[in-house]
């Protein structure tokens, strides 16, 4: 069965995740690792665009790799199809749920790193502000 | 005893002669101040003092190499060393003195001679009395006259309080402060305030009373009428003495509660006050705290907002680069007929089977293959479904989610940047209330007026118990007197001439043994409350730390409370202070009560105004109580030489001092060793720079020159 195994890379953020026995309310960003999966998948896509990105091999042991029927659930299904779709130029991909869950995994790798590395420059409980700014930026050059 | 001039040669430190006048102001007060480096000799000064008034010979410094006598050195070494076999050299301490109108010049000197193995000594008292006309006569040519002089010395100060009036300020403040230390001191008081006489005085009385009261009772012993009346007088007598010394015992509590409640009154209402004050900064600190706890709940929930936001749509704007590609991939699968595409394979493949397509047009070879290459390219429905639900997604929800975030993001942003500004105000506004308002010590203040209460209470109590004795002791009194009336009329029945002789003596001894006992009573408070009042009131006006200053009724030593409280250790500014205070205080009284005694005739000797000598009074204090102890001490007393070290001479002191003093003198000291402090050895004086200390070589023995300021 597909599923979306969390690069290693994204450890450090897990414990933004309300599931998270870390994550405390001052931390608390993303309902579940599915969702933080698919932002940092977004993430990396937004930094590394449609460029083959490096294929992921390395895991987090905990949680265990998501199935692909827990994003259908959580109405997250469409950004994993628009990166894949998007990534390849082909609706063939379309029909490989395998693959468009390793192409989100190997750009959830390159977003997690990129989010280590602001969350190491800051603190735990600055970082979900820092996600904030991000996001915000994005969503105002989008607009424009 | 005030001096007119002090003159001292070659004495312990001092070489040649040296001369301190005290030139009065014009209210005949005079306060000389006399600056010294350390180790200049300001305790000779008053040893010199010690050897003219008592002739005791101070120790001093071993000359190296010599078998002098104890005498002998205290004669300036160097002067001593000069001399020649079957030389001689004369040291003295010479002063001319004013007791009671009468000046008198004394001098002290002693002689030493160097013969073949060994120096001899002898010492001399020269005793000059002016008349009233300022002719001297000399007194030392009459031998029996001329100890006379010694003793007329000693009582111009009295040798148990020359540390007193001519101190040293911390070891005295230390001596005062110390009970054992304190008790010598105490003693001498006593005897000076003639209290020690009264107690003789009724112990003598006493005792004739026992002696008469033996007599009549060996006399009546037969007679047991007369003894139980006896028995009955005794008895009425122990009742009077014990009501009137439980009523003497109410009063004096009753001072105590009254002077207690006088000095925490202050004190109370200052801590009433802060407690006010306190209470009214509470209830802001309160609010402040409030608008803290508000804003920081405001600041909270913008940040949460704030962080949802931020993990909302899953950073949906971050997909806007991939739409252009993925959106073309749909928008060409839509063209192709393949999306939407609900058709099942199964359906075309039983199109193909019929022989007509579906529109009613047979079948060419390239339309089945059209419909074939369609049945190739068709998606799987569950494909279908994800791939139209994204095409839908990206046209409406995306968009939708991009214009949410974009709009509310900078808004949450902005709402917590006010709220954290809001909550660093907030703080900033209880940190500056608990800055300006620090917490007074409200315990304190309850505590005080606990005690307050409890004074108030007893006050009450035994002003009670005072009203009801009066006419107690007046009813226990008139009880006496009847019998012993009825006594006395047994007396004359029985015992005839010689009894009523012995009745009558009684009667005077009594009289004179109450009369005895009442004034010592009387004594013993009066002096009490008269140092009491005088100490507190040159004391307490004076310092600003909230203590004052009493009298140890035991001890007539003074004592500093803190808040109605014994401060046990007192020392540094408040011992001086009290110190000083203390010793001008029964200085007044000691002349005071003598002017009294003499007045109801009692012959005790006459006192006049006293001279001080004080020796580092500022040493142990602060340059606040410095200050306070400079401005104390003009006009405390007729005469005042305070010797003042180097170090100790700061801007604080000086002040004060320039503007006061009759005469300014040094102490200079030539020496061979340079001194390890340069920067204490100069002082100012009137802005004139004035080194303590010559530094020569050649110089072979230190020595100190005592010498006038201009």
């Amino acid at each position: 069965m597909a599923s979306f195994a969390l690069p290693i890379d994204a450890e450090p953020l897990l414990a933004f995740c309300a599931r998270d026995l870390n994550c405390k309310d001052e931390m608390l960003v993303f309902d579940t690792y599915a969702h933080l999966a698919v932002f940092c998948a977004s993430y990396g896509f937004h930094l590394h665009g449609t460029t083959p990105p490096p294929l992921a091999t390395t895991f987090v042991k905990k949680p265990l790799p998501i199935e692909h029927h827990v994003f259908d659930g959580s109405d997250l299904k469409e950004p994993l199809f628009l990166i894949a779709l998007a990534a390849t130029g082909s609706d063939s991909v379309a029909r490989d749920l395998d693959k468009v869950m390793q192409i989100n995994q190997n750009y959830c790798a390159i977003g997690a790193r990129e989010l280590s590395k602001r969350l190491d420059a800051s603190t735990k409980e600055e970082f979900p502000f820092v996600i904030a700014q991000l996001v915000s930026d994005a969503a105002t050059a989008a607009r424009k | 005893m005030l001096i007119e001039n002090l003159i001292i040669k070659d004495f312990l430190s001092f070489q040649g002669e040296n001369r301190i006048d005290f030139p009065q102001d014009k209210d005949g007060g005079s306060l000389v101040v006399v600056l010294a480096e350390n180790s200049s000799g300001k305790t000779n000064l008053l040893r010199s003092l010690r050897f003219l008034l008592y002739g005791e010979i101070p120790g001093a410094e071993e000359p190296p190499g010599t078998d002098m006598s104890v005498e002998a050195r205290v004669v300036h070494k160097a002067a001593v060393l000069r001399l020649a076999q079957g030389e001689s050299v004369v040291g003295y301490v010479e002063a001319t003195v004013r007791k009671l109108n009468r000046r008198h010049r004394f001098r002290r000197e002693i002689t030493v001679t160097k013969g073949t193995n060994r120096w001899s000594t002898e010492i001399v008292l020269k005793w000059t009395q002016y008349g009233t006309d300022g002719v001297g006569e000399k007194m030392d040519r009459h031998p029996d006259i001329l100890r006379s002089g010694n003793r007329k010395l000693e009582s111009l100060v009295p040798r148990a309080l020359f540390d007193y009036f001519y101190f040293r300020g911390e070891e005295l403040a230390d001596r005062l402060a110390s009970k054992t230390k304190g008790q010598s001191l105490s003693q001498a008081l006593t005897q000076q305030l003639y209290s020690e006489q009264w107690g003789e005085a009724v112990k003598t009385a006493q005792a004739v009373h026992n002696d008469i009261q033996r007599e009549i009772d060996e006399f009546n012993k037969s007679n047991i009428e007369y003894t139980r009346a006896q028995q009955d007088v005794q008895l009425a007598e122990l009742k009077v003495t014990a009501a009137k010394e439980e009523n003497d015992k109410n009063e004096e509590r009753l001072a105590e509660v009254m002077a207690e409640l006088r000095a925490i009154d202050d004190v109370k209402i200052q801590a009433l006050k802060m407690r006010d004050e306190y209470r009214k900064q509470a209830i802001e600190w309160e609010a402040a705290r409030d608008a803290v706890d508000a804003a920081r709940a405001d600041q909270q929930s913008s940040e949460n907002t704030l962080r949802r936001l931020a993990g909302r749509y899953e950073g949906a704007p971050f997909l806007v680069s991939a739409l252009p590609r993925a959106t073309k991939i749909l928008q060409e699968l839509k063209e192709r007929n393949l999306l939407p595409a609900p058709i099942a394979p199964g359906f075309i493949d039983r199109q193909l089977l019929k022989d007509t397509c579906i529109c009613g047009t047979d079948w060419t070879k390239a339309m089945r293959a059209a419909v074939e290459q369609y049945k190739e390219d068709a998606l799987s429905e569950k494909i279908s479904g994800t791939l139209t639900n994204l095409l839908n997604w990206i046209e409406q929800v995306l968009p939708q989610q991009i214009k949410t975030l974009a709009e509310d993001l900078p808004i949450a942003e902005q709402m917590r940047s006010k709220a954290r500004a809001k909550m660093a105000k907030a703080e900033r506004d209880l940190a500056n209330i608990k800055k300006s308002a620090p917490q007074p010590d409200e315990g304190n203040a309850e505590e005080l007026l606990r005690r307050a209460r409890t004074l108030e209470a007893e006050k009450a109590s035994l002003r009670t118990k005072l009203e009801r004795a009066r006419p107690q002791i007046h009813l226990l009194t008139e009880q006496l007197q009847e019998k012993r009336q009825k006594r006395d009329k047994l007396v004359r029945k029985g015992g005839g001439k010689a009894n009523l002789r012995l009745a009558n003596e009684l009667k005077a001894a009594e009289r004179v043994l109450n009369l005895a006992t009442d004034s010592q009573h009387w004594l013993k408070r009066a002096v009490y409350q008269a140092l009491q009042e005088s100490v507190a009131s040159l004391y307490d006006p004076v310092v600003m730390d909230r203590t004052t200053a009493h009298i140890d009724k035991a001890t007539l030593l003074p004592r500093i409370h803190r808040n109605g409280q014994l401060e046990p250790n007192f020392g540094g500014g408040q011992g001086q202070l009290v110190t000083l205070a203390h010793i001008i205080a029964l200085s007044t009284l000691r002349r005071k009560l003598a002017a009294q005694l003499r007045a109801q005739k009692v012959m005790v000797p006459e006192h006049d105004d006293q001279s001080f000598f004080l020796d580092s009074v500022f040493a142990p204090t602060g340059p606040n109580f410095a200050r306070t102890i400079a401005k104390f001490l003009p006009h405390k007393a007729k005469q005042m030489l305070v010797l003042v070290a180097g170090q100790q001479w700061q801007e604080s002191v000086r002040e004060t001092l320039e503007k006061e003093a009759n005469a300014f003198y040094r102490f200079h000291l030539h020496t061979d060793v340079p001194p390890t402090n340069e920067a204490d050895t100069k002082v100012s004086v009137h802005g004139a720079s004035i080194e303590l200390v010559s530094v020569d070589s050649s110089y072979s023995a230190p020595f100190t020159k005592i010498e006038p300021l201009p």
